[in-house]
């Protein structure tokens, strides 16, 4: 045994730097903490994605006429498929779920002050990609759901003042939503994407460990910020825990509720409802007070501004101060966000019964 | 990897929680990981290989596909048919389409099907008139009028197909 | 560490749940035949099915009343359905109900006048539609899908797909000539066979032998046969018919129009027990789930299924009166 790992080492040079991974010194505070595991359990619910992602690109068939009919397949033909599916649908949501509580975390916790800047930042871009994951993933069984969100998602991008409508003709490749739409939608989702993603998440990771954790804010927490254990075994067996939780959460849930599809696209129905999926039925129900003239605001100027306050954020809050009931203006700004989400998003809910 | 083999920390930074240092504190999360990272491992993989052979290993359908009328075929030659037949592929509706040799030893009365799927690689075999006999083109099998082999790298005779006259119609089941 | 995981879990699934909610449905009060989603018709699960329009399951199963309008504008409406499913491991079994003042049974009967015949009455039926295989058409707007009334001439109007490819299940249901025999109709559409005949769209389901056949004499002017097990009786079955006597005959006779026999093959894979009581019809329909024939849709619970439907009263053709929209089969 020994001399193998010898062999192995003495070729690939590689058991220092794992050994340096395995033995990183994780402060005592975080260990055993929920909070700190909702980034290795995004990470954990990333991976299952692209395990059921996988699994999934084996039958779904990329075609207008054939994407319908495989994803029916496999959610009721194959064996296992509504499971595989499940789990990648519901992880979907769960994944949301996870970084926008992950970054709550990091936020309440001034973890994007100096010198961590390029970790929210990237932290930032991995929201809109996981977003942007979910929106394109929508499309992709060529449901009516899928079609007419996706339809309704594309003209929305349309109303980018001047240039809306070029905007839209590239997104759906061509001026109607059809085939060439489907392709680079999936091209999009399971190339592009998990290549990005996969990408930032290296650098968020690697800036986690240059850095170590950001300090602690309550006093308990600071009592034991000069007590460490190493990451193998304690911190990666609490996230084990956690993502294996998940899992079978996930699992439970496919199980009592099969994924959903509903009929095929019919480019002609006259009488179907768009809805997007639920992350984004805030944004859809905000759009109906802005009619007209005013609808840009909410498509591009709201977006554009939260977007661009977030990435700001730790180049304007540059105090000491990391305790959010020493820091009203964060603290209320993000209260006014979240509950002008909860808000729009119930209030979309109980209009679509 | 031992506990002895944590590296010092600086002490500006701190220490080593005691927990750390604890054999037996290490040990314990070391299996309780171990043992729940193989059963993971193992509740992921499994119901994904499941999943990944999904319906590959299932017979194909039998289905009767339409040869032609009896007057149709020829009473004492070889006559080639390439059949379509709607069918299900997978998730699709598709045509199948495929090649069957018909003939028949009692002048007409009834007849016999034969594969034209050649049991060496699956190339289509050709029926050469003159010759009297089947040629695979692709490793120049040679089989008889009854689909034995004569020469070639084929290992087995071309497979008879059942065949059933209704109304006049010839099929075989493929 | 106990404590932690259990935290981690409550967390989660109070997320998750939360998330999951979107997709989940109410359940279904199970008192005395509850109500159904509008437009949705619950097959509800069952240990075992059957033909009895009385088993007591159907307490259970979930009303669809649909309400038939005149399929060609200027008819009148029809009745309302009501609607009810149960399904096993095998048989999904479909009860309809609904008001009919009068039994129509006599589909192109011979009146006896003491000198010759004359031909009269139709009769009434229920017909469901499915796709078979997914039809994003079908399923967004029904049995208008299928509708082809674009012609001015309303004889040409036609049922059917412009695509091989495209095909319908018609269960149809007919009170002379096959509830009788405890069976529906199995039929599909698909593309005209003949442009010029628009009833050539309507195929019947492949059979090996069986099925009704007209009882008419060589020239049109009479039946061909009598039924031999009592002459008063509103069916003949196959086998008991004998040629016609029209000595045997007083005036004011009535001889059935058809001569009936269950077909064996795909056309019958629908069993059916049809009963008119009280000014009502109730019709219990069962089939396999998955019949294994080309021409029948497949049913794969719990995959949803879209259907259209349409009754008749004594007639055919388009005096229909249809169920609006697209109507749904779910399952629990
Ligand atoms: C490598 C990574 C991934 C691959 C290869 C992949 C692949 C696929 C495929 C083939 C489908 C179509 C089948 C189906 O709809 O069930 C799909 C659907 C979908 N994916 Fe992914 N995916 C990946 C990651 C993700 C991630 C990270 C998210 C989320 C945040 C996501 C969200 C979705 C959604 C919302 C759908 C629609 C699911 C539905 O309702 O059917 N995917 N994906
Ligand atoms: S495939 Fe026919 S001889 Fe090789």
């Amino acid at each position: 045994m020994n001399r193998t790992f010898q062999w192995i080492d003495e070729r690939t040079g590689l058991s220092g730097p794992i050994r340096a991974f395995f033995n990183y010194p994780v402060p005592k505070y975080v260990h055993r903490n929920f909070l700190y595991t909702l980034g290795g359990l995004t990470l954990i619910s990333f991976s299952l994605q692209v395990i059921t992602g996988i699994l999934l690109v084996f039958y779904y068939d990329p075609s207008t006429e054939g994407a319908y009919n495989s994803v029916d397949y496999i959610t009721y033909i194959l064996p296992l498929g509504w499971l595989v599916r499940g789990i990648h649908h519901y992880g979907a949501s769960a994944m949301v779920i996870l970084i926008s509580l992950h970054m709550l975390r990091t936020y309440y916790y001034s973890a994007y002050k100096k010198p961590r800047e390029i970790n929210w930042l990237t932290g930032v871009l991995l929201l809109f990609l996981v977003l942007a994951f979910g929106f394109t993933g929508y499309l992709l069984p060529w449901d009516q759901k899928g079609y007419w969100a996706t339809k309704v998602g594309t003209e929305i991008a349309g109303s980018v003042p001047m240039m809306g409508a070029y905007i839209t003709k590239i997104m759906r490749g061509g001026a109607d939503l059809g085939q060439a739409t489907l392709t680079r939608f999936y091209a999009t989702h399971v190339m592009l994407l998990p290549t990005a993603v996969a990408l930032l998440i290296a650098v968020h990771i690697f800036q986690l460990r240059f850095h170590g954790m950001a300090p602690p804010i309550t006093e308990r927490a600071k009592a034991q910020s000069k007590k460490f254990l190493p990451f193998f075994p304690y911190w990666v067996v609490t996230d084990l825990i956690a993502g294996l939780g998940l899992l079978a959460l996930l699992v439970y849930i496919s199980y009592i509720n099969r994924a959903p599809l509903e009929f095929p696209a019919d480019p002609t129905s006259s009488n179907y409802l768009p809805r997007p999926e639920w992350y984004f039925l805030f944004f859809f129900q905000l759009l109906k007070y802005f009619p007209g003239k005013l609808e840009p605001v909410i498509t591009i100027a709201i977006p554009l501004f939260i977007f661009g306050s977030m990435l700001l954020l730790p180049f304007i809050d540059t105090s000491e101060e990391r305790r959010p009931w020493h820091k009203p203006v964060t603290t209320l700004v993000s209260i006014f966000y979240i509950v002008v989400i909860l808000v729009f998003t119930y209030l979309a809910m109980a209009e679509f019964g | 990897m031992a506990i002895s083999d944590l590296p010092p920390l600086d002490p500006e930074k701190g220490e080593w929680d005691e927990k750390a240092l604890s054999r037996r504190d290490f040990l314990e999360a070391a299996v309780v990981f171990g043992t729940l990272a193989g059963a993971g491992a193992v509740a992921v993989s499994v119901p994904s290989m499941r999943f990944l052979v999904g319906k590959s290993l299932e017979p194909p359908v039998a289905q009767w596909v339409e040869l032609g009328k009896v007057s149709d075929l020829s009473a004492n030659d070889v006559t080639r048919v390439n059949y379509s037949v709607r069918g299900t592929d997978a998730w699709r509706e598709v045509t199948k389409r495929g090649t069957v040799y018909v003939y028949s030893d009692d002048g007409g009365e009834s007849f016999v099907a034969l594969d034209g799927t050649c049991t060496h690689l699956g190339c289509i075999v050709q029926w050469h008139d003159d010759e009297q006999k089947y040629k695979c083109p692709c490793h120049a099998g040679f089989f008889t009028r009854e689909g034995e082999v004569i020469s070639g790298p084929p290992p087995r005779p071309l497979r008879e197909l059942p065949v059933k006259t209704e109304n006049g119609v010839v099929f075989a089941e493929i | 560490m106990k404590k932690l995981s259990i935290v981690t879990m409550l967390g989660l699934l109070l997320v998750l749940l939360l998330a999951a909610c979107g997709g989940g449905s109410a359940e279904p009060a199970a008192d005395n035949a509850p109500a159904s989603q509008p437009g949705t018709l619950t097959a509800v699960k069952v240990d075992a099915t059957s033909l009895d329009a009385n088993a007591p399951y159907w307490a259970n199963a979930p009303v669809l009343s649909v309400d038939t309008k005149a399929a060609v504008d200027g008819n009148p409406d029809g009745s309302t359905v009501k609607l009810q499913a149960v399904y096993d491991g095998q048989y999904l079994v479909i009860r309809s109900e609904w008001a009919d003042p009068t039994e129509s049974v006599l589909k192109n009967a011979w009146t006896w006048d003491g000198t010759a015949f004359t031909k009269s009455g139709d009769e009434d039926r229920i017909m469901i539609t499915w796709p078979i295989g997914n039809n994003a058409e079908f399923a967004s707007k029904g049995c208008a899908a299928a509708c082809h009334n674009s012609s001015e001439n309303q004889d040409e109007w036609w049922m059917g797909s412009d695509n091989a490819n495209i095909r319908y299940d018609n269960w149809h249901w007919k009170s002379a000539r096959t509830n009788p025999l405890g069976y529906t109709d199995d039929q599909w559409w698909s593309v005209l066979a003949d442009p010029a005949d628009p009833e050539s769209s309507r195929y019947g389901d492949a059979k090996d032998s069986g099925g009704y056949s007209d009882n008419v004499n060589e020239d049109k002017s009479g039946p061909q046969y009598m039924n031999g097990a009592g002459i008063t009786g509103d069916f003949i079955f196959k086998g008991d018919e004998v040629a016609i006597d029209t000595a045997a005959l007083v005036a004011g006779d009535v001889i059935p129009g058809l001569v009936l026999a269950k077909p064996v093959g795909s056309r019958g894979d629908i069993d059916a027990n049809g009963v008119w009581i009280n000014g009502n019809w109730v019709v219990v329909q069962r089939r396999l789930l998955n019949t294994g024939h080309d021409d029948d849709a497949v049913f794969t619970p719990p995959k949803p299924m879209p259907f259209g439907l349409s009754v008749v009263d004594n007639g055919g053709g388009l005096p229909h009166t249809v169920g609006p929209d697209v109507l749904t089969l779910e399952w629990k």
